[in-house]
């Protein structure tokens, strides 16, 4: 039986997509207000100023040797629990379009894209779009350790 | 994490606030020490009476080429041996209480970096240094790009 389950599937840099579960979810921000963090790795630069708290702020497009988003205008909130103690936690993610949530199916599992050794390390699966290989991120993998990034 | 409020001060310069402990710091000098007579200053100066290095920083901790002439104030810190200045646009007593200092996310924390924690100060995020950490930075080939202040 080939189960099927809702995604949310954004574009990170032109072109160029990954996914988060539906329940994941937590705002699409327009204009977000971003806190440089000094030293911070290029994919996450920056603090995002969220509700009164400062989430870390996450731009996927340096983990495959793109250059960051030049004006960040949307930032979609994401809400995980952390695997270490079970708290809920908030990271951004930065778009560079809106997100579409979309239907997907068991059978369009496939290999990770190879354009960087980062996938592994921050998704849990990934899904074959037309002719996009589209990785479902691990937020807590991605928002709880700091990547190397060999692209 | 909380912790006393007297034990911090906040430094901003290019857009960047950051708590270093009030006990680092030896003095405040004003910045006309450095500036007098001398158009094109070096990143590297002394100040007489107190000697030591002085460093613009831009808001990303990289060592600026030029002393930033827009600053005001040379905060003079000591850390372990060394002692070294920046240059500031303001110099300031942590202006709330108790503040709570929260860890930095584990995907933007490096071991060598001297900043670990940030505050919120009012409307303005303010990160935690160590100034032991930052002079190791500092002296970094990676932290003096070709960069102006």
């Amino acid at each position: 039986m080939n189960a099927r389950h809702d995604a949310v599937l954004f574009e990170f840099t032109s072109g160029r997509h990954a996914a988060i579960g539906l329940h994941e979810i937590a705002e699409l921000v327009m204009s977000p207000r971003l806190v440089p963090v000094p030293l911070a790795p290029d994919y996450c630069h920056s603090l995002c100023i969220w509700q009164d708290r400062a989430i870390p702020f996450v731009d996927l497009a340096p983990l495959i040797g793109q250059r960051s988003l030049e004006k960040i205008e949307l930032a979609l909130v994401v809400t995980y629990f952390a695997r270490s103690n079970g708290e809920q936690r908030w990271g951004a993610l930065g778009l560079s379009a809106y997100f579409r949530i979309v239907s997907v199916g068991d059978d369009t599992a496939c290999p990770l894209p190879q354009d960087s050794s980062a996938w592994p390390a921050i998704a849990h699966s990934c899904f074959q779009l037309v002719d996009e290989n589209v990785p479902i991120l691990n937020l807590d993998a991605l928002f709880e350790q700091r990547l190397e990034l060999i692209t | 994490m909380n912790t006393d409020s007297a034990g911090y001060a906040l430094i901003s310069f290019d857009g960047l606030n950051l708590l270093i402990d009030q006990h680092a710091i030896v003095s405040i000098e004003n910045m006309v020490m450095v500036r007098d007579g001398d158009d094109e200053v070096k990143a590297s100066e002394v100040i007489e009476e107190n000697a030591c290095e002085v460093h613009s920083l831009t808001a990303h901790l990289a060592v600026a080429n030029k002393i930033d002439a827009r600053c005001h104030y040379i905060v003079v810190v000591q850390a372990d041996e060394q002692r070294f200045g920046i240059t500031v646009n303001s110099v300031q007593s942590l202006p709330i209480q108790d503040p709570k200092l929260h860890t930095l996310p584990a995907c933007m924390n490096l071991s060598e970096s001297p900043i670990k924690a940030y505050v919120q100060v009012e409307e303005r995020i303010a990160f935690c240094c160590d100034v032991g950490k930052l002079w190791s930075h500092i002296n970094t080939s990676e932290s003096r790009h070709e960069c102006k202040a």
